[in-house]
């Protein structure tokens, strides 16, 4: 909870950096920066801007500046090492450098070259003395240079140092040179005399002395230390390098302090006492960190000592740097501040310096490659710079308050509520954070639906585009197609519709979707009024492929009305959307009025002809009892008593109707194949009576007797004439459909019903139609004449029923049926 | 056609405008090192302009000049290999514009087919010219086998029966260094030829020393005197033959040379110090601290004025860096300065060399400068030997200081040997003779033992200089501090002195200092009690003294003393007859500088004991 939060501030971006050769150095308000390519930039802090672009021969390796600051020095992969005077505007404000917006490119010439050795891996500047570290033949030799020297550079000196072969750390020497270059600083010792260089860490004179011994003490020689990239820490004196050993021959000035066992990346002074800093920090590349400190010298005289604890921090670690108390180093994922405590001997004993050491805040801050400063700025936060893989120049502020990192820790009992409290606020959030991912879960499903549902009306709403194309025969993705059926139930027959609902298409219906069936009566009856019927079917699921079957009745209040016209359409209804526990309640409101999108499917008529009988089995108990009357008949017709009907069809003879239809039209409409007569005819009794059985002959004869739904019995009969006078081309053949019954009812309704399926078929198909017959006008004219009459007789009925009153009801009825008979018995030929 | 000897002329033209700025440049009071780097880039432009077409003979001359001027030009701005690489392609270059293909890259292949080829042309002079620059090229590199077969190839026409030798190789060389006026060049061939010559002869007489075969060495440096040489290169071989000398014995043959060194060349440093090594070794110590003094400021001198060389060719460019160091080693001013101190007071003390202390202070003084100044040297010794560690260098300075009775500079320059020690010394140092210590294990006990004599010795001087202040209880109290350091080093055997260690003669030595310093310390305090009048805590750390290093007159003297004043006269005799018995007394010459305190003190006067103990015995 007491994590460190800092602020980071993009001050630039660049482009991507090789992580291990990636060095920035601040100088004032400017910072020298090298992303491991050839450019050195110059990046002015308070401008946020790049002012100088050095460019160099090869890929940069390591950079300094010198003592005085005015010249830089750079290693590059080429071997050389490069000394270039800083551009003027950084030591002095160059008038025409500033006024200018862009940034300056300065190639550093080849020439510039001090020091040229492919074998070089580090060097820093001290003393106007430029140490370099070259590894050659598994010697790692130290080079002293004068500095600025002559060109070549004068060599003072050149102390060796064998590689170490060790099993644990044995890569190839390249390869470790590559992955991790040595690291080389010179330490000060801090003393009131200490020249004020701020490029060089200093250490308090009581440690230094402890360990580099007397003799660097006393000249207050600065000591170089170099991390080399098999762990050894390596020291020595800078000036005094040649010492007499204690036999007085000369002695190797190089000395091994300590091993990290893996390469060192990092090498510093930090926790600022009285008299400068008081720890010496090294820092490998696998988190192994060393800190010295020195033991005071206790009472007793014992001798005074220094410690070497090392610590483990978690790896790789990529850079790091130091300020006053805290340690700052660079894994991959994050920068974390290290909090070093100053603990005398005194008051702590080495267990506990070692845990209050080890306090680690994270930072927030991934992949940050090299650091710089950290610095204090006027108002007083620290700040540190830092690259980031990717090539971002960040300005990291740390908290203010150094005092933070002094407090002591919570006791026990306050650490234990801390950690409750903060397993409950974990809980908390997790709870919260399920029930968002399930809102949002539902939400997605809930979106699939629509999507799903909306997609399936597309499909529905092309078929009803297309629905003349389908009628062709083309099959549609989700269809509705329902036959007409006598089925007994209960001893009585009744007819129902078997409706099919097929989904062809790619898509499940899901639930929510309901299948709708209207039944609607065309014939307008007195007592049909409002006799339309709706049938919803919902189902929970229909894969595709999968066919749902329903059967709806037919009749109404027990009464038959044919012809009936069939709607079957697909409702969805919206608030299937939202799974019922859990749908809100405005939703759910919303929804009640226009709560459903319904899509029509198909449109189906039932007509006499659909609800013929042709096996003639009655179940007795279908015949028609609305009165008692009928129910006696009804009764005695099952005993096998055949009474005298009152009906009319009883008392007179058979009443015919007939269509004409030429008999090359039918041919061509329906497809007909027969060539005989009989056949033809024979086809189109079939078509009429069962057409959803249109390959196979249901009727063998071309007479046929059926049973219409009221039980009577109808012949139904085809046959061909020819007509010669009829047409001016020759004689015409003609197919005759006659319907006799002594029903009226049902002639009537059958020779509407096939009249209807005539048209239907003429009118699908009437462009096809391509010649004209040339008709004789004179029997063209005689039946026009023979229909004027009709009508002029209907005329007159009409007239007289209005004249007349009720009384001649009967006789009116009586003329106009004569009428229709007459009109039916001579039709005009549909060619 | 036409455009081919025009471009001859305007190249030519070019290649003589960069030599004739050349020119006026070196003649100028100030050489700049700017005009030569800009003479090597505009040359090696040239050059490149020059090999853009193909090789074609009429052009060789200019071609191959242009070379030779790049080359020399370059010396200072690229390395050895990447000239050589240039002169490589060069040389093909010359054998393809001849006709003939060559394709082996081994320069002695290649010079041998270039020297037979064109041999015998019109272009022998600008051949041998890029000769001249391999022989260089080879030179810097050491490898004078191969200079030696460069030279054969060369002399090659003229058969003669004498035995292999580089030497008479480079005298007989003939070489055409005809110059064509119309082609100027950056440094004539005759003049690169001798110089050459001489620095040839020079590194093989090196060579020759550093295998420690002075006389031919010697041989080859005589030689060298013979040739056509610079001032500072013949102040050097002078040099070199007074080593040479040196080592074979002859130390007043070698002092001539180094004389004639100097006379040649005043800045010759190398002969300074070499001389006063002479002078050392001859037990001279006052022309070994004029000399030593001389290098010092000469020393100082150089080190003010800028060393640009301004020659094309310089003898430390043409001797490997190797060589050259070994040539003119001189030891850093910290080195000769405390070399200089240290002489002025081991002559006057332990050789009694009637020598001002005043001069050796003030040389320590210096060297004490120099180690604190911010503008710090780094401290390097030339010739392998290492300079002291700087307590000792402290400690001497302090007791330097002592002697010129400047005491509170005594007590200051101890004071900062205590306050650096203090850490490192531990409660206890336990020695076992028996144990071996190896290596790196010794060294550490050694350190050890150092640290805790250094500062017994601090603590000693500090209560010789708050004594001579008339201070005696603060003299008490240093002389006890430095006892109770020193007695912290215990030896677990007791007879160590007749064991040998583990290690061995240095902790013999450290130890025998060790027991001295105790010594002189106890003997200091006894005498300070005596002075006192505690008369019994004198006798007490007399006697201990004595227990430490017996033999010591003075001791001896004031024990007699003490025991006169206790009315023990008895024994007080007896050790009168003793001391004058054992009259020559062992020195103490091993033991270091800053410990030799006592031989000439004069603190307390002896001649009243003396008259006592004479009429005492003679009443007896």
């Amino acid at each position: 909870m007491d994590a460190v939060r800092c602020s980071v501030e993009y001050l630039s971006e660049f482009s991507d950096c090789q992580s291990h050769s990636v060095r920035v150095i601040q100088d004032g308000v400017n910072l020298l920066l090298t992303r491991g390519d050839r450019e050195v930039l110059i990046f002015n802090v308070l401008e946020r801007r790049v002012t100088t672009v050095m460019l160099f021969e090869a890929s940069m390796i390591h950079l300094a500046l010198s003592d005085d600051k005015h010249r830089l020095y750079a290693l590059c992969a080429n071997g050389g090492l490069y000394c270039t005077p800083l551009p003027p505007q950084l030591s002095s404000s160059s008038v025409q450098v500033n006024k200018s917006p862009d940034s300056v490119l300065f190639t550093v010439p080849d020439d510039s070259i001090v020091l040229k050795n492919a074998s070089l891996q580090a060097f820093t500047i001290a003393e106007k003395i430029l140490v370099t570290l070259s590894l050659h033949k598994s010697v790692w030799s130290f080079d002293l240079y004068e500095e600025p020297g002559s060109r070549p550079l004068h060599k003072l000196a050149c102390f060796q140092v064998v590689t170490l072969n060790t099993c644990c750390l044995n890569l190839t020497d390249k390869e470790k040179s590559v992955s991790s270059p040595p690291v080389l600083t010179c330490i000060y010792p801090e003393g009131p005399t200490s020249v004020s260089t701020d490029l060089h860490p200093h250490l308090e004179p009581h440690l230094f002395r402890l360990l580099f011994g007397v003799d660097a003490s006393l000249v207050n020689s600065p000591v170089i230390l170099c991390g080399l990239p098999d762990g050894r820490i390596c020291c020595f004196t800078l000036l005094v390098p040649t010492l007499a050993g204690p036999t007085g021959e000369q002695r190797s000035p190089v000395r091994v302090l300590q091993s990290l066992e893996q390469p060192v990346v990092f090498i510093g002074t930090c926790v600022s006492g009285e008299h400068g800093p008081q720890c010496l920090v090294a820092v490998g590349q696998r988190g192994k960190l060393l800190i010295v400190r020195s033991k005071q010298a206790s009472l007793e005289g014992k001798k005074a000592d220094y410690s070497f604890n090392e610590h483990s921090v978690r790896g790789p670690v990529l850079c790091a740097c130091v300020d006053d108390k805290r340690l700052y180093y660079s894994s991959l994922s994050d920068l974390h501040a290290l909090q070093l405590t100053t603990t005398s001997s005194s008051e702590a004993t080495e267990t506990e310096s070692q845990l209050q050491t080890l306090t680690s805040d994270s930072l927030g801050v991934c992949r940050v490659v090299a650091l710089a400063g950290p610095y204090t700025n006027p108002t007083g936060s620290v700040q540190l710079l830092a690259v980031s893989l990717s090539g971002r120049l960040l300005r990291v502020n740390l908290p203010q308050g150094s005092e933070k990192g002094n407090v002591p820790r919570l006791p026990s009992s306050l650490a234990g509520q801390k950690v409750k409290d903060l397993l409950a606020s974990i809980a908390n959030i997790w709870e919260r954070a399920e029930s968002l991912k399930h809102k949002l879960q539902k939400k997605n499903d809930s979106l699939k639906h629509l999507n799903q549902v909306i997609h399936v009306y597309s499909l529905l709403l092309d078929n009803h585009g297309n629905e003349k194309a389908c009628n062709m025969g083309t099959k549609h993705p989700i269809s509705c197609c329902g036959v007409a059926r006598w089925s007994s139930l209960l001893q009585r027959d009744s007819l129902t519709l078997t409706c099919v609902l097929e989904n062809s298409s790619g898509c499940t219906l899901e639930h929510g979707w309901t299948l709708c069936i209207q039944v609607h009566p065309l014939s307008k009856g007195p007592n049909m009024e409002g006799s339309s019927r709706t049938y919803s079917f919902p189902f929970m699921k229909l894969d595709s492929g999968q066919k749902l079957d329903v059967t709806v009745p037919l009749e109404s209040t027990g009464r038959l009305s044919l012809p009936v016209k069939v709607y079957c359409s697909l409702v969805f209804s919206l608030s299937a959307l939202f799974s019922p526990e859990a749908s809100s309640p405005g939703v759910s409101q919303l929804l009640t009025e226009t709560g459903s999108i319904s899509a029509p499917l198909s449109t189906l008529t039932v007509d006499w002809l659909d609800a013929l009988r042709l096996d003639g089995s009655f179940s007795h108990g279908n015949i028609r009892h609305d009165t008692v009357t009928d129910g006696i008949q009804a009764f005695l017709r099952s005993r096998g008593v055949l009474t005298k009907d009152s009906d009319t069809t009883t008392k007179s003879a058979p009443i015919t109707v007939m269509v004409r239809v030429s008999s090359e039209l039918l041919k061509t409409k329906l497809h007909l194949s027969a060539t005989s007569s009989g056949e033809r005819c024979m086809s189109v009794l079939n078509w009429l009576v069962s057409p959803e059985a249109r390959g196979q002959m249901s009727v063998q004869s071309p007479v046929v007797c059926v049973y219409s739904p009221d039980g009577c019995s109808v012949k139904l009969l085809v046959k061909e004439v020819t007509l010669g006078d009829f047409c001016s081309d020759g004689p015409l053949e003609v197919l005759e459909i006659r319907v006799e019954s002594s029903s009226v009812a049902a002639v009537c309704g059958l020779h509407h019903a096939i009249l209807r399926r005539l048209q239907v078929l003429l009118r699908d198909s009437a462009v096809k139609c391509g010649h004209t017959k040339q008709l004789k006008a004179q029997s063209l004219f005689e039946a026009v004449r023979h229909v004027e009459s009709l009508y002029k007789e209907l005329q007159d009925a009409q007239n007289q029923a209005a004249l007349g009153g009720t009384m001649k009801t009967n006789k009116n009825s009586e003329i106009l049926f004569r009428i229709f008979l007459q009109l039916r018995a001579n039709p005009l030929v549909i060619l | 056609m036409s455009v081919i000897p025009c471009l001859v002329d305007r190249w030519s033209e070019e290649n003589n405008n960069i030599i004739l700025t050349w020119k006026q440049n070196e003649r100028g009071l100030e050489p700049n090192q700017h005009v030569r780097k800009r003479c090597w880039s505009e040359s090696l432009k040239l050059l490149q302009k020059i090999r853009g077409i193909p090789a074609a003979t009429e052009r060789l001359e200019l071609e191959m000049t242009v070379s030779y001027n790049t080359f020399l030009f370059s010396l200072n701005f690229c390395n050895a290999s990447e000239i050589e690489e240039s002169l490589t392609n060069s040389l093909s270059r010359a054998l393809e514009a001849c006709g003939s293909q060559v394709s082996c890259s081994d320069p002695v292949q290649l010079w041998e087919a270039v020297l037979q080829t064109l041999g015998s042309s019109v272009y022998v002079p600008c051949v041998h010219k890029l000769l001249l620059i391999q022989w260089m090229l080879w030179l810097m590199q050491c490898q004078s086998e191969r200079v030696l077969t460069l030279l054969m190839q060369t002399n090659h026409k003229r058969e003669h029966s004498a035995p292999v030798n580089l030497q008479t190789e480079t005298r007989n060389l003939a070489l055409s260094t005809e110059e064509d006026s119309s082609l100027k060049v950056a440094m004539a061939a005759k003049d690169l030829k001798d110089l050459l010559h001489i620095c040839t002869v020079m590194c093989e007489g090196v060579e020759q020393m550093k295998m420690e075969r002075y006389s031919e060495a010697l041989e080859a440096f005589q030689e060298a005197q013979g040739l056509p040489s610079p001032r500072s290169l013949l102040g050097q071989i002078h040099t070199l033959t007074g080593q040479s000398f040196a080592k074979l014995g002859q130390p007043h043959c070698a002092l001539h040379f180094y004389r004639k060194a100097v006379e040649v060349d005043g800045a010759c440093l190398s002969a300074l110090y070499q001389s006063a090594l002479v002078f050392r070794q001859l037990g001279n110590p006052k022309a070994e601290i004029e000399a030593l003094h001389l290098l010092y400021s000469a020393v100082q001198l150089q080190s003010d004025k800028s060393s640009s060389i301004a020659s094309l060719v310089s003898p430390a460019v043409l001797f490997g860096g190797a060589q050259m160091t070994f040539i003119s080693r001189v030891p850093s001013p910290s080195r000769i300065l405390h070399t200089l101190a240290h002489t002025c007071l081991i002559k006057k003390y332990i050789y009694f060399v009637s020598i001002s202390i005043s001069d050796g202070v003030e040389y320590y003084l210096d060297l004490l400068a120099s180690l604190q100044s911010d503008g710090k040297d780094l401290i390097l010794t030339g010739d392998g030997t290492s300079f002291p560690r700087i307590p000792v260098v402290y400690l001497e300075a302090g007791f330097a200081l002592l002697k010129a009775k400047r005491y509170c500079d005594a007590l200051v320059v101890c004071e900062e040997v205590i306050t650096s020690t203090l850490d490192f010394i531990p409660e206890r140092l336990l020695l076992d003779a028996d144990e071996k210590l190896k290596g790196a294990d010794s060294d550490v006990v050694l350190e050890n033992v150092d640290l805790v004599l250094w500062a017994g010795a601090a603590h000693l001087l500090q209560a010789q200089a708050h004594w001579k202040l008339k201070d005696t209880k603060e003299a008490i109290t240093n002389f006890t501090r430095a006892i109770n350091q020193l007695v912290k080093v215990f030896i677990k055997q007791k007879d160590w002195k007749q064991k040998h260690f583990g290690n061995t003669e240095a902790m013999i030595e450290r130890m025998v200092t060790v027991e001295a310093a105790k010594g002189q310390a106890l003997a200091g305090r006894g005498l300070c009690f005596l002075e006192g009048g505690q008369l019994k805590e004198a006798l007490r750390d007399l006697n201990l003294s004595l227990q430490m290093t017996p033999g010591c007159k003075n001791t001896e003297m004031w024990l007699t003393e003490v025991l006169w004043r206790l009315d023990r006269r008895e024994e007080a005799s007896a050790h009168w007859r003793e001391v004058h018995s054992t009259e020559d007394a062992p020195k103490s010459i091993k033991l270091p500088l800053y410990l030799q305190l006592w031989p000439d003190d004069t603190a307390f006067d002896l001649s009243d004991l003396k008259k006592k103990m004479e009429g005492y015995i003679q009443a007896k």
